[in-house]
C-alpha cells in the first residue's frame, strides 16, 4: 500500500526575526485550514487564546485547537516528534526552526519516513537584518538562512520603512547563486499563508523533492565603459517586462554605483567599495528569453557575457 | 582508629610539601602527611594500625576526570568495541585493529561467541583504517543476526540485513535526501535520528541501561578515580537519569563522588523562563547524597561537536568550507550565562572552536563589566583550538580550563589534512601556554569521546605524540609535574571540590590512587601503560586486578 506522504512546510529565521509572531498570527487569525499540526520550539512564546483550544494533552505538549489543527511542542529530537505524530490526523505540517537551524539540514531531516519537506520560509527582519549579516559571530548563518529559503518572508517593515537584500555577498562565504530566487512576501501579505500551504505535489513525480520554488534563469551584462546616471535610470525603466529582479554594479561619471531592481521599485545608492561593473537580469525560466533585447538597447556600455541560461534552481544539500 | 599507610613515595601535589613518605588516615579524612617519625604525637594519642601494604607503591592523590558522560557511557559500554585506538576496558583491553582484513576478524570472532539471536552492536568503525562498511560487508560475517556497526564519531552507522528487519526499516520508508542509503544499510547525519529512534527499545531498555552504568562504575575505578565530574546531567532526560545515577552511583561498594552538573536548557521544562534557572538549579542541591552531589554549577553550550567538525572558527576556517555550528543562538547562551552569572554560579561552558572560545570569552567581559567577581570558577570546557591571545584573555578575566587533549592524539594528523591544515591542528590544546600564565588548567576525557583514564590523558598532554607517531607543538607540552596537577587538584578546583580532595594534606579526603611506579621520574612515554595497583576512597582500600 502507498501511503501518502505528509508535506512540511518548514519555518526558519534567526532569532528574533519574527518567527513566533509570525505563527502567533497564523493560530490567533484563524486562518489555517484544518488538520494542520504546528511544531513549535517553546510553548511559552505562543499566546492561544484559551477559547481556541478544545483539548491539552496530559503533558501539555499536544494542544488540539478548534479548526481542526494541533499545535505539539518539539521535543530535542525531531525523530521522536515526528514518531509522536503518527497518531494525529494531519495534512499538513509547519515545523518553527531553531533560531541557528540551517534550512538545508532541516529538510534533510524532514525526509522522515511518512513525511517529505514540501517548502521553507525564512523570516528576515526588515530593521536588523543588515546589521545581522556582517554579525561576527551569525552573520553567516544569516545569510545562509536567507540563501537556502525558498521563501522569504520580511517582517517588521513598518519599522525599517523599506527593505533590500543585498545584491552581493563575497563569493568567498557563499556557495549557491544568489538569493533573488526565492520570492519575498511582506508578513502581512493575504497571500503569504496561500503561498506556504498550497497543496503539495507528490515529491515521487518530481525530479528535485527537496525545494518548491519556481526556477528562474539570468543573464549578465558586462560593463566596458561609463554610462551617464540619468541615461541608467531610463535604461532600467524600459528593461522588458519579463525581467523580475535586476542587481549590479555599474560606473558612472559620478562614480560606481550599486542597482537594485524589484518589480518596480529600483535604487541606485553610491557603492564604496571597488567591484567588477555589470548587471544580472533575471526572469522566469520559461518566460521569453530577453538577452537579445538587453543586448541591442546596452550594447553603447555593456556585453552579453558568455553562455548565459543557467538555471537558478535550489542548491540541493550536498 | 587511625591508620598509618606507608609508601615508597608520596606525590602529595601540595607545593609546600611536595613528596612524603608516610599518611595517617582517620575517619576517610587525612590526619597528617609527612614521615612516620614526625607522625608520634597524634599516634600517641590515638590509636592506630600501621598499614604497609603500599609500602613498595607511589601513592597519589586520587585521580579526577572532571567532564564525562556517565549516561551517554551507560549506552556505549554494552556494546564491543573494534577500535583503532586502544582502549583499557576493565574486562580486558581493546586493541588496535588497524585494518579492514582485521576488523572483519573481529567482527567474525565476536559473532561466533555471542549467544545466537541477540542482536549484536559493534562500536569504532573509522573508515580511514577500516575501509568502506556496507550491509553486504556485515552480512558477510552474519545476515541472520541482526548487526549494527557504529562509527567512531557516533554520527553514523550501518546495519545488516537482520537489523534493518529487526527495527523494521523498509525500503520504501526512505527518500532520497533522507542520508540513509538503504542499499548499503548506512545511516548518516540526519538519518542517524530514525535509526536511532528504531533501535531505542535494545539502546535504551532500562535493564541494558543499568548494565551499561554498572559497566561505568567498574570502568570508573579501573581508570583510578576517586572523582568525576557528570557534566550535563539531564542530556538525555533529567529524571529518569538523575534516578539511575542516585541508585546505582551511591552505596558503600562505589570507590568515588560524582559531582553532578546540570545541563542549563534541559532543566528548564516546558515554557519556563531562562531566569527560572538558577531557582530551579538551586532546588537540586537538595536532591544531594554523600557521593552525589550538585552544587551551584551549571553547564551551558556554545559551538558544534570537534570530531564531527562542527565547532566553530575564526577566519580562516575549514579547509572545504564549511561552517561550524552555534548549539544555540548567541543571544539566547548570553541571556542564560547573566542568570547564573548574577546567582552566583560557577558556569561551565562547552566551547571547542576558536571563534566558540571566542563568543564566550566576550560574554565572560560582558559579565565582568556588569557585576564584576572574583574567583568565579567559569570554565572554558573542551578547549580544542584556541589562539595565543585568547590566552591572556582567559588569565585577566579569571576563567579555567578543562581541556579533551585526547584531540590532539587522535585528530591533529587527520585534521591537519582533511581540516584546519597543519599549523591550527599541531596547536590544539595550548596547554602549555595556559600553565605559563597561570590559568587553572584541568584535563578530561568527556568519556566516551576519549578513554576515561586520566594517566592517557597526562601521556597525551606530555608527550603531544598523535596516532601517527608526531609530537605535535612541542613547545605545548606539559611536564609530568604539571599533568599529575593536571588530573589531581586543578581538576579538584573545577568541579569545585579543592577544598576536599585533589591533594594531599592533613583535613582532606584520604582519596588515592595507588600506582606500581613514579610517573614524575618514569620514562614519559610510559606513563599511560603505568599499572594501576588499587584506589583508596575516603580511607577504604578498593584492589584493582591485576
Amino acid at each position: 500500500m502507498k501511503q501518502r506522504l505528509i508535506p512540511i512546510t518548514i519555518i526558519s529565521g534567526y532569532l528574533g526575526s519574527g518567527k513566533t509572531t509570525f505563527i502567533n498570527r497564523l493560530l490567533t487569525a484563524d486562518v489555517l485550514p484544518s488538520k494542520v499540526a504546528v511544531l513549535i520550539n517553546d510553548f511559552g512564546d505562543i499566546n492561544i487564546d484559551a477559547s481556541l483550544i478544545t483539548q491539552v494533552s496530559d503533558d501539555g505538549s499536544v494542544v488540539s485547537l478548534k479548526n481542526g489543527c494541533v499545535c505539539c511542542m518539539l521535543q530535542d529530537e525531531l525523530a521522536n516528534t515526528f514518531e509522536r505524530m503518527s497518531s494525529l490526523e494531519i495534512d499538513h505540517v509547519l515545523l518553527e526552526a531553531s533560531g541557528v537551524a540551517l534550512p538545508d539540514k532541516l529538510r534533510a531531516q524532514c525526509h522522515y519516513p511518512g513525511y517529505f519537506p514540501h517548502h521553507c520560509a525564512v523570516t528576515v527582519d526588515a530593521e536588523n537584518y543588515h546589521q545581522k549579516r556582517q554579525d561576527k559571530y551569525v552573520g553567516n548563518l544569516v545569510q545562509q538562512q536567507v540563501l537556502q529559503a525558498d521563501t522569504l518572508i520580511i517582517t517588521k517593515l513598518d519599522l525599517a520603512g523599506s527593505f533590500e537584500l543585498p545584491v552581493s555577498h563575497a563569493p568567498s562565504q557563499i556557495h549557491s547563486a544568489d538569493s533573488s530566487q526565492a520570492k519575498q512576501y511582506s508578513v502581512t501579505d493575504p497571500q503569504l499563508i496561500y503561498h506556504l500551504l498550497e497543496p503539495a505535489k507528490d515529491p515521487n513525480n518530481r525530479p528535485d523533492s527537496s525545494s518548491d520554488i519556481a526556477s528562474f534563469s539570468s543573464c549578465t551584462l558586462e560593463q566596458h565603459r561609463p554610462i551617464d546616471i540619468q541615461k541608467l535610470r531610463d535604461l532600467l525603466a524600459a528593461v522588458p517586462a519579463q525581467i523580475e529582479r535586476i542587481k549590479g554594479f555599474v560606473d558612472t561619471p559620478s562614480g560606481l554605483q550599486l542597482i537594485q531592481k524589484v518589480g518596480k521599485r529600483c535604487s541606485i545608492a553610491p557603492a564604496d567599495t571597488a567591484q567588477n561593473s555589470g548587471l544580472v537580469f533575471i526572469y522566469p525560466r520559461d518566460a521569453v528569453n530577453p538577452a537579445e533585447v538587453l543586448q541591442v538597447n546596452w550594447k553603447p556600455w555593456m556585453t552579453l557575457r558568455g553562455k548565459h541560461l543557467h538555471s537558478a534552481n535550489h542548491p540541493g544539500q550536498s | 582508629m587511625l591508620t598509618l599507610f606507608t609508601a615508597k613515595s608520596i606525590l602529595t601535589m601540595n607545593p609546600s610539601m611536595p613528596t612524603a613518605d608516610a599518611i595517617l588516615v582517620g575517619d576517610g579524612r587525612i590526619i597528617e602527611v609527612g614521615h612516620e617519625d614526625k607522625m608520634q604525637p597524634w599516634l600517641d594519642a590515638h590509636p592506630h594500625t600501621v598499614d604497609r601494604q603500599f609500602s613498595e607503591k607511589i601513592i597519589c592523590p586520587g585521580f579526577i576526570d572532571p567532564h564525562l558522560h556517565p549516561t551517554m557511557a551507560a549506552v556505549l559500554l554494552p556494546m564491543e568495541f573494534i577500535t583503532a585506538m586502544r582502549w583499557k576496558l576493565p574486562w580486558g583491553t581493546v586493541e588496535p585493529t588497524t585494518t579492514a582484513e582485521q576488523f572483519d576478524q573481529r567482527m567474525a570472532a565476536l559473532h561466533a561467541q555471542k549467544e545466537p539471536a541477540a542482536p549484536l552492536f559493534i562500536w569504532g568503525y573509522h573508515q580511514l583504517w577500516h575501509g568502506p562498511m556496507g550491509k553486504q560487508r556485515i552480512n558477510n560475517v552474519s545476515s541472520k543476526r541482526p548487526m549494527v556497526v557504529w562509527h567512531r564519531s557516533f554520527h553514523e552507522l550501518y546495519m545488516n540485513d537482520a537489523a534493518l528487519k529487526m527495527t523494521e526499516i523498509n525500503e520504501q520508508d526512505i527518500k532520497p535526501g533522507a542520508q540513509v542509503d538503504f542499499s548499503t544499510g548506512h545511516f548518516y547525519e540526519n538519518g542517524l535520528g530514525l535509526a536511532i529512534f528504531r533501535l531505542n527499545p535494545w539502546l535504551l531498555a532500562p535493564d541494558k541501561y543499568a548494565a551499561g552504568l554498572q559497566r561505568l562504575k567498574q570502568v570508573v575505578h579501573h581508570g583510578g578515580h576517586t572523582s568525576i565530574g557528570d557534566l550535563a546531567t539531564g542530556l538525555f532526560d533529567f529524571e529518569s537519569e538523575a534516578n539511575a545515577l542516585a541508585t546505582i552511583l551511591e552505596g558503600d561498594d562505589v570507590p568515588f563522588r560524582t559531582r553532578l552538573v546540570a545541563h542549563g536548557t534541559a532543566i528548564l521544562k516546558g515554557s519556563q523562563p531562562v531566569e527560572d534557572g538558577p531557582t530551579l538549579a538551586t532546588q537540586l542541591i537538595e536532591r544531594n547524597s554523600h557521593r552525589l552531589k550538585f552544587g551551584k554549577h551549571i553547564k551551558l553550550f556554545c559551538d558544534g561537536a570537534f570530531f564531527s567538525q562542527l565547532s566553530q572558527l575564526m577566519e580562516p576556517g575549514y579547509i572545504d568550507g564549511h561552517q561550524g555550528e552555534w548549539l544555540m543562538p548567541p543571544e539566547v547562551l548570553e541571556q542564560n550565562m547573566r542568570a547564573y552569572w548574577h546567582a552566583g554560579f560557577q558556569i561551565h561552558v562547552h566551547a571547542c572552536g576558536d571563534l566558540g572560545i571566542e563568543l564566550t570569552l566576550d560574554l565572560l567581559e560582558k559579565m565582568q563589566a556588569e557585576k564584576p567577581r572574583f574567583n568565579h570558577g567559569f570554565t572554558i570546557e573542551h578547549f580544542g583550538f584556541s589562539t595565543p591571545e585568547q590566552i591572556k584573555r582567559i588569565k585577566v578575566l579569571g576563567a579555567q580550563v578543562s581541556a579533551n587533549v585526547y584531540y590532539l592524539h587522535e585528530l591533529s594528523d587527520i585534521y591537519s589534512r582533511e581540516g584546519i591544515g597543519y599549523e591550527r591542528a599541531s596547536q590544539m590544546s595550548r596547554l602549555a601556554s595556559c600553565f605559563t600564565n597561570d590559568i587553572n588548567t584541568a584535563l578530561h576525557s568527556d568519556f566516551t569521546m576519549a578513554p576515561a583514564e586520566p594517566l592517557n590523558s597526562a601521556w597525551v598532554a606530555v608527550n603531544r605524540i598523535n596516532h601517527a607517531g608526531e609530537v605535535m607543538s612541542v613547545q605545548e607540552c606539559l611536564t609530568a609535574q604539571q599533568a599529575l596537577e593536571a588530573i589531581t587538584i586543578n581538576a579538584a578546583h573545577v568541579l569545585g571540590m579543592a577544598a576536599d580532595t585533589g591533594s594531599l594534606r592533613a583535613g582532606k579526603y584520604a582519596d588515592f590512587t595507588i600506582l606500581d611506579e613514579d610517573p614524575l621520574t618514569c620514562d614519559a612515554m610510559r606513563i599511560r601503560d603505568l599499572r594501576i595497583h588499587a584506589t583508596v576512597f575516603e580511607g577504604k582500600v578498593f584492589p584493582l586486578e591485576p
